[in-house]
C-alpha cells in the first residue's frame, strides 16, 4: 500500500488536506483529533471524495494519479469500507446485507461462520446488538475480498469486551485473509495497542509516522507529544554538548542524550512521558540509571485510573506522573506528601 | 345518469399520476442527490403551481400548449394537432398541478435516506442505478407512494387549470368537478349530489387502499 496526495477541499470550508504517506504494513492506524481529516483520507482512498491533485494507490493499483488522470471510481476500486454507523441497509437481512457485493453467493457460509454469526442469517438490522451489527459490516465489506479494509473509528462505540473481541477479529482477519487495514481512531490506546504503523494526524497533515512506539515515545513536536498523552513538557536552552550527553537548561539545568542539530545556545523543548518519570524509595540507596535529574516535590492531586494513578507533582518542574497501582501502595502516598523523582536521561526526548 | 365524467376523471387521473410518479421520483432523486446549475430555479419553477391559482396555472398551459401556443405552434404545424381541448389536455393540467406535491415528498423522502448507505453500496460495487433500484428507493419508498397517493387526490380533484386548457366539452372533456360545477350552475342539485357522493366514494375507496398497501408493507 502506498499512498500519497494534497488535496484542498475548499468548496465551502478553507479546510487543507495535505496527506502523504504510505504503509507496508498489514495493519495502518490514522490517529488524530477530530476533525484532522482522517475520514476524508478514507473517503478520498475509497473514491467517494476527489482529491485536486495527488497519487493514490493500493497495492500496486492506482486509484488517483491526478498527473496521469486516472480517477477510478468507487465500484471499480477494491476497497472494504467500514464506516463509522456501520451503515447497514436497515431494510435488508443479515444475509442480504453480508452478500450484497457478491454476484454468487458462494462466500456467504463462510463469513457467517468467520464472523460467528450462524443462526443470524435472517435477521434485520435492527434486531442486532452493536457488536453484532459491526460484525455484519465486517464481513459485508471483506466478502468482496478488497486490496484493503478502511475502517472508520471502529472502536468508538464498544464497551471494552467488544472492544477487545473486535482486537482479535482483526488479527484474525489479517492472518486469515493478509488484508491490509487502515483504521481510524483518536484514542491513544488503540491506536498504540493495535499499529504496526502508526500515522498521526493534525490539522489536516500527517505530522509523523512510526512504530507506535518510537511515536509515543519520540514525538516529533509539542502537537504529537500532546496527542500521545505526553503533558510534561518543558522549553530550555542548551547549555553544554557533550560525548554522550546534552545539559539542558529549563527552570533547572536537565541531563538530556545527546541529540544532533543543536548548538549551545539554541532553544530546546523535552518532554517525559508521565509513566517513566520514577518516584523514588526513600528507604533504598539510588540505583545508578536513577540517579540523574533528581528533583524533590509536593504531590498536589491524585487521580486513580484502574490499575495506575496519576500523580500531580508540584516542584521546579510541575509534572504528571503515572506510576502502577502495586507500586502506589508500596510507596504509602497520598495528597500533600513530598517526594523525590527522577527523569531518567534515557527517558527525556528532546525536540525543537 | 351519465356516468362518462366518473370514466374520465379515473383514466386522466391514473396516466396523470403514473406520469407524475416516474418522472416526479426522477427529478426528486436529481434534486436531492445532485448538485445542477440551475437547481434553485428549477426547484421554485416545480413549486409555482402549489402557490399560483390553478386558473392561471390553466391559463400559462393555453400559452404555452394552444394552438397558437409558443410550444403549441410547433406542434399544431407540424402535426396538426394540438393538444387544447383533448383529454389529453386534463391529463397535462393535472399533471403540472400534482407534481408539486409528488416532487416535494419524495424528495424529503429520498434526502431521509442516509447518504452512507449509498456510499457504501457504491465501494461494494453498485452502480448509481443499481444503488438506487436496491438501497434509495426500497428505504424511500413509503414517502414515495405517499406522494403517489397525494398527487392522485389533487388529479381527481383538479378543476380549474383543466377548465382552462381543456374545456368543459360534454362526453370529451368534462371531468367530474366541471360535471359538478355544470349540475350545479344548471340548478340540478340531484345530479350534483350524486356525482358528489360517487366522487366521495371513489377517493375513500382509493386512500383506504393506499394507506392498506403502505402499512402492509415495510
Amino acid at each position: 500500500m502506498d499512498i500519497e496526495k494534497t488535496f484542498l477541499h475548499a468548496k465551502k470550508s478553507q479546510f487543507v488536506l495535505k496527506a502523504c504517506f504510505s504503509s507496508n504494513n498489514e495493519l495502518a492506524v490514522l490517529f488524530g483529533p477530530s476533525g484532522a481529516g482522517k475520514t476524508l483520507t478514507l473517503h478520498a482512498i475509497a473514491g467517494l471524495v476527489k482529491p485536486d491533485k495527488g497519487r493514490i494507490a493500493v497495492n500496486g493499483n492506482t486509484y488517483f494519479d491526478s498527473q496521469r488522470n486516472i480517477n477510478l471510481c468507487p465500484q471499480k476500486r477494491r476497497v472494504g469500507y467500514v464506516f463509522q454507523n456501520y451503515a447497514l441497509f436497515p431494510h435488508l437481512t443479515v444475509e442480504e446485507n453480508i452478500s450484497f457485493g457478491l454476484k454468487k453467493h458462494e462466500a456467504l457460509k463462510e463469513m457467517l461462520s468467520f464472523f460467528e454469526m450462524e443462526g443470524l442469517e435472517k435477521r434485520y438490522p435492527n434486531q442486532l446488538s452493536g457488536g453484532q451489527q459491526q460484525r455484519v459490516a465486517l464481513a459485508r465489506a471483506l466478502i468482496i475480498k478488497p486490496d484493503i479494509m478502511l475502517l472508520d473509528e471502529p472502536f468508538s462505540a464498544l464497551d471494552h469486551a467488544m472492544r477487545m473481541r473486535l482486537r482479535l477479529d482483526l488479527k484474525k482477519i489479517q492472518s486469515k485473509y493478509g488484508i491490509p487495514m487502515l483504521l481510524i481512531t483518536h484514542d491513544p490506546i488503540e491506536a498504540y495497542t493495535m499499529a504496526d504503523t502508526l500515522i498521526v494526524y493534525s490539522y489536516g497533515r500527517v505530522e509523523q509516522i512510526g512504530l507506535p512506539k518510537e511515536v509515543f515515545n519520540k514525538p516529533k513536536n509539542r502537537g504529537v507529544a500532546i496527542l500521545a498523552g505526553i503533558n510534561n513538557i518543558f522549553k530550555g536552552i542548551v547549555l553544554d554538548i557533550g560525548e554522550e550527553e546534552v545539559l539542558i537548561q529549563s527552570h533547572e539545568k536537565i541531563v538530556a542524550p545527546k541529540i544532533s542539530g543543536f548548538e549551545m545556545g539554541d532553544e530546546i523543548t523535552w518532554c517525559i512521558r508521565p509513566d517513566q518519570v520514577m518516584v523514588l524509595r526513600e528507604d533504598k540507596p539510588l540505583g545508578k540509571a536513577v540517579s540523574e535529574n533528581l528533583f524533590s516535590g509536593k504531590i498536589i492531586e491524585i487521580i486513580p485510573k484502574g490499575m495506575s494513578y496519576l500523580l500531580f507533582f508540584e516542584g521546579v518542574f510541575n509534572l504528571e506522573i503515572e506510576i502502577p497501582a502495586h507500586a502506589f501502595e508500596r510507596l504509602n502516598l497520598e495528597k500533600g506528601k513530598t517526594i523525590r523523582v527522577s527523569l531518567k536521561k534515557s527517558a527525556i526526548h528532546a525536540f525543537d | 345518469m351519465d356516468l362518462f365524467p366518473l370514466y374520465l376523471t379515473i383514466k386522466v387521473s391514473i396516466i396523470a399520476t403514473l406520469f407524475v410518479a416516474v418522472v416526479g421520483t426522477a427529478i426528486a432523486y436529481l434534486m436531492a442527490r445532485r448538485d445542477f446549475p440551475g437547481k434553485n430555479f428549477l426547484d421554485t419553477l416545480i413549486l409555482l403551481p402549489l402557490v399560483l391559482p390553478p386558473t392561471v396555472t390553466g391559463y400559462y398551459l393555453i400559452v404555452l400548449f394552444g394552438k397558437t401556443g409558443i410550444i403549441g405552434k410547433y406542434i399544431y404545424s407540424f402535426t396538426g394537432w394540438s393538444i387544447a381541448f383533448t383529454w389529453q389536455a386534463a391529463v397535462l393540467a393535472s399533471v403540472i398541478v400534482s407534481m408539486p406535491f409528488m416532487i416535494k415528498i419524495a424528495r424529503a423522502a429520498i434526502e431521509s435516506v442516509d447518504i452512507e448507505l449509498e456510499k457504501v453500496a457504491f465501494t461494494l460495487g453498485k452502480s448509481e442505478w443499481k444503488t438506487l433500484q436496491l438501497v434509495t428507493l426500497p428505504l424511500s419508498k413509503k414517502g414515495i407512494l405517499a406522494g403517489v397517493v397525494l398527487s392522485f387526490a389533487r388529479a381527481t380533484g383538479e378543476f380549474g387549470a383543466t377548465l382552462m386548457i381543456a374545456g368543459n366539452i360534454p362526453g370529451k372533456t368534462n371531468t367530474m368537478p366541471i360535471a359538478i360545477y355544470d349540475a350545479v350552475s344548471a340548478g340540478e342539485f340531484g345530479t350534483a349530489n350524486q356525482l358528489v357522493l360517487i366522487l366521495t366514494f371513489v377517493c375513500i375507496l382509493i386512500l383506504y387502499l393506499t394507506n392498506r398497501l403502505i402499512q402492509g408493507r415495510w
